[in-house]
């Protein structure tokens, strides 16, 4: 059978809605992804990223708006370095940083979401199991 | 804690999901304490199920699987109010737009809405409720700036009944409107148009003046602000519930982007108002050059349309505007610019800065216009260059954005509003505004202060960061990193020390102090880091 990889997103509040419309519309993405919901891209702490690693997820991402437009000024900034110091300590630990990834959207580009999903799925999917 | 889980079907459009296989594993779970199904929650006869429920089996957590639509919340929420319970109660997990929806095999989909489910399980057994809480604020509001903008945003808060304390730093108000001659399209010449304004302002009970003053430091936060005026070295300390900056912007001459000084034959824009109100004699040709330092605003362009018509009405000289890019985004500009084509102004655009030099009383212009695919030259009398605007004051308090403007709360979704709530910009030290636009931004500020404060409480957030003062290192993290300066030092009685204190009605609940504190002790009500790795744990196993 083909490698299904776990893949959770982290997502500030207003990019689900990029998801939800995305469902609305009914545009496919696959099931592998499951959302977690933030109030902003900010929340996004180290721990959270290990941890989705070491409760069996083979790849997170985290989704916060365009730099710039951040509903809470520079959460999504701040995402952006956590994403890259949870990236060293990946390496550091010997997996591959490529697992981790950050993207921005806005609230209305369900079908950037979508290629998102599937993009990611399918780098997963590349890489094989984590462990 | 006794919870219930509602099953909705959606009226049958959630059908790629095995609804038996849901339920069986729901039963799985041993805290339930009900489970039902319906075809339609929000529906009437869905809406009594729940309540009912909720009474007979003594509900407090309620959780709902289908969709998750704003709008149904909303129903939902007023549910659990109507059976008395809060709507933090309710955990709403969307199987239908995150998983039916976008998931073509059954088979999947419903592995995943198990999986979801979990994950909304646990998140409502970790939920804490809070109590709704209002806190008191004064309903007094101190604008700032006393040009159109401050005055107009003072009469229309006054007009809806709030007290307002107005500040100017110079003797008298009126800000930049009493530099200019004219303004375009206004009958009234600005004098007399001030004038009006002011006598307004005189005759509202609910309006203080205090000229020759300007704040020195501002404390607090929304509702509560305290804030030092400094009146001709007299100190004043006042108490208001919000402020309003309308301290325009300062108008400069950019000296090193043009490398040359103002002279006789060339003076800025606001030099040639003066002109104009003077009644000074206004030279044969006249050149105004735009956009010189790439810097340019619409203003710019506004104030040098207007005038050289004027001039051309009136003096029947030569006038000359160059330009790099015509700004004429905004009110009546577009129509002004025709009008200047019209009565023979003469436009020239350029690419490359034009070359000047100075010959006795004349200043030579040679400029290559890529229209005309040629170089002009031009001797003029006057050459009229622009000032660049800047923030008037300086608030160490607040951020400026790229523009060297006041840095607004996000745009899109709050403009004039400032990253410290209860503080707001109007006119033109958040956007480079015409007196009209100055006039309604004003009002419309005023609305919004209006309302944020008329009911002399406010109620805060439920989801907001509270500090666990025994785990606070006192590092200043968190302090440095809130967006919104919500975040200040305090001193608690009860644990005799001091800890991080976040303010209630500043916070805005994004959790970003919460994930740089070091010691875990900053916590988002609604998003406890325990509630996040729990949840986040059951959606990745089965
Ligand atoms: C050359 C020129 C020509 C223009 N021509 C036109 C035109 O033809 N038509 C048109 O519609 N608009 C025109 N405008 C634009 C117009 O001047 C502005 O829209 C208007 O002045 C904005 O008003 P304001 O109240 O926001 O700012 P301002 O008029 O700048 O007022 C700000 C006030 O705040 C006070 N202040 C600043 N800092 C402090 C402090 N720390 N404490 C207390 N008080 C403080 C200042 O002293 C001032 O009185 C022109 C502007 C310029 C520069
Ligand atoms: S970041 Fe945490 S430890 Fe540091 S001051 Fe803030 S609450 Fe205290
Ligand atoms: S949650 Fe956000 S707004 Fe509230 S105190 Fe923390 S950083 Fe500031």
């Amino acid at each position: 059978m083909e490698f299904e990889p776990e893949i959770v997103i982290f997502c500030c509040q207003y990019c689900t809605e990029a998801a939800d419309t995305a469902g609305a519309s009914h545009l496919g993405y696959p099931a592998n992804i499951k959302l977690m919901e933030l109030p902003c891209s900010g929340k996004i702490s180290i721990i959270y990223l290990l941890k989705a690693f070491e409760e069996g997820a083979d790849g997170v991402c985290v989704i916060g708006c365009e730099e710039g437009a951040c509903h809470f000024l520079r959460g999504n900034l701040r995402a952006k370095k956590v994403v890259e110091y949870t990236q060293k300590i990946l390496e550091e630990i010997g997996i591959n940083k490529e697992r981790l990834k950050m993207f921005n959207l806005s609230s209305l580009e369900s079908q950037k979401f979508v290629q998102i999903s599937k993009e990611i799925t399918e780098k997963i999917r590349e890489l094989g199991p984590i462990f | 804690m006794k919870k219930g889980v509602f099953i909705c079907k959606c009226g049958g459009s959630i059908n790629n999901i095995d609804f038996q296989a849901i339920s069986n594993y729901i039963h799985s779970f041993n805290q339930i304490d009900c489970i039902k199904e319906s075809q339609a929650f929000c529906l009437p006869e869905g809406k009594d199920l729940i309540k009912g429920e909720i009474i007979d089996s003594t509900l407090d957590r309620v959780i709902i699987i289908g969709c998750s639509l704003e709008e149904k919340r909303k129903i939902f929420e007023g549910i659990l109010k109507e059976c008395g319970l809060s709507p933090q109660a309710l955990t709403m997990v969307n199987i239908r737009e995150r998983c039916a929806w976008v998931h073509q095999d059954k088979r999947r989909a419903t592995e995943k809405a198990k999986r979801l489910i979990k994950a909304g399980i646990s998140h409502s057994s970790l939920l804490k409720i809070f109590e709704e809480e209002d806190i008191s604020v004064n309903k007094n509001v101190l604008v700032v700036g006393g040009g159109i903008a401050g005055i107009e945003a003072s009469l229309e808060l006054s007009r809806l009944g709030c007290k307002v304390t107005l500040v100017e730093k110079e003797p008298e108000l009126g800000g930049k409107v009493k530099r200019l001659a004219n303004i375009y399209e206004m009958k009234l010449k600005p004098g007399e148009f001030l004038s009006k304004k002011i006598k307004l302002i005189k005759e509202s009970e609910n309006i203080k003046v205090l000229t020759s003053t300007e704040p020195i430091k501002i404390e607090g936060n929304l509702g509560n602000f305290t804030v030092k005026l400094n009146k001709l070295s007299e100190e004043i300390t006042i108490k208001v519930g919000a402020i309003i900056l309308s301290v325009g912007c300062q108008a400069k001459f950019m000296r090193k982007d043009y490398g040359f000084d103002l002279s006789r034959s060339v003076i800025t824009h606001l030099q040639l108002e003066k002109l104009f109100i003077n009644g000074e004699e206004i030279p044969q040709t006249i050149c105004f050059l735009l956009d010189f330092a790439n810097k340019s605003s619409r203003i710019s362009f506004l104030s040098a349309l207007k005038n050289a018509l004027l001039i051309k009405e009136k003096v029947a000289s030569e006038v000359f505007i160059l330009y790099r890019q015509m700004q004429v985004s905004g009110y009546h500009l577009e129509k002004l610019y025709g009008e200047a084509r019209e009565k023979g102004i003469i436009f020239f655009k350029y690419e490359d800065s034009p070359e000047i030099s100075f010959e006795h009383s004349l200043v030579n212009i040679s400029v290559f216009d890529p229209l005309l695919k040629k170089r002009v030259g031009i001797s003029s009398h006057l050459l009229v260059v622009e000032e660049e605007i800047m923030p008037m004051s300086e608030f160490k308090e607040l951020g400026l954005d790229s523009k060297g403007l006041y840095q607004e709360e996000n745009i899109w979704l709050y403009p004039a509003e400032s990253n410290r709530r209860g503080i707001f910009f109007a006119g033109e030290c958040r956007e480079q505004e015409d007196v009209f636009e100055a006039l309604t931004d004003a009002r419309a500020v005023a609305g919004k202060v209006y309302n944020l404060l008329r009911r002399g409480k406010i109620t805060v957030n439920l989801n907001r960061a509270v500090v666990e003062v025994e785990k606070c290192a006192l590092c200043l993290n968190c302090i440095r990193s809130c967006p919104y300066e919500a975040i200040g030092k305090e001193f608690y009685k009860d644990e005799d020390r001091y800890a991080a204190k976040v303010d209630k009605l500043s916070c805005q609940g994004c959790g970003i102090c919460s994930s740089i504190c070091p010691a875990g002790a900053i916590q988002l009500t609604q998003y406890e880091n325990e509630q996040i790795i729990t949840e986040c744990a059951s959606l990745l196993t089965d």
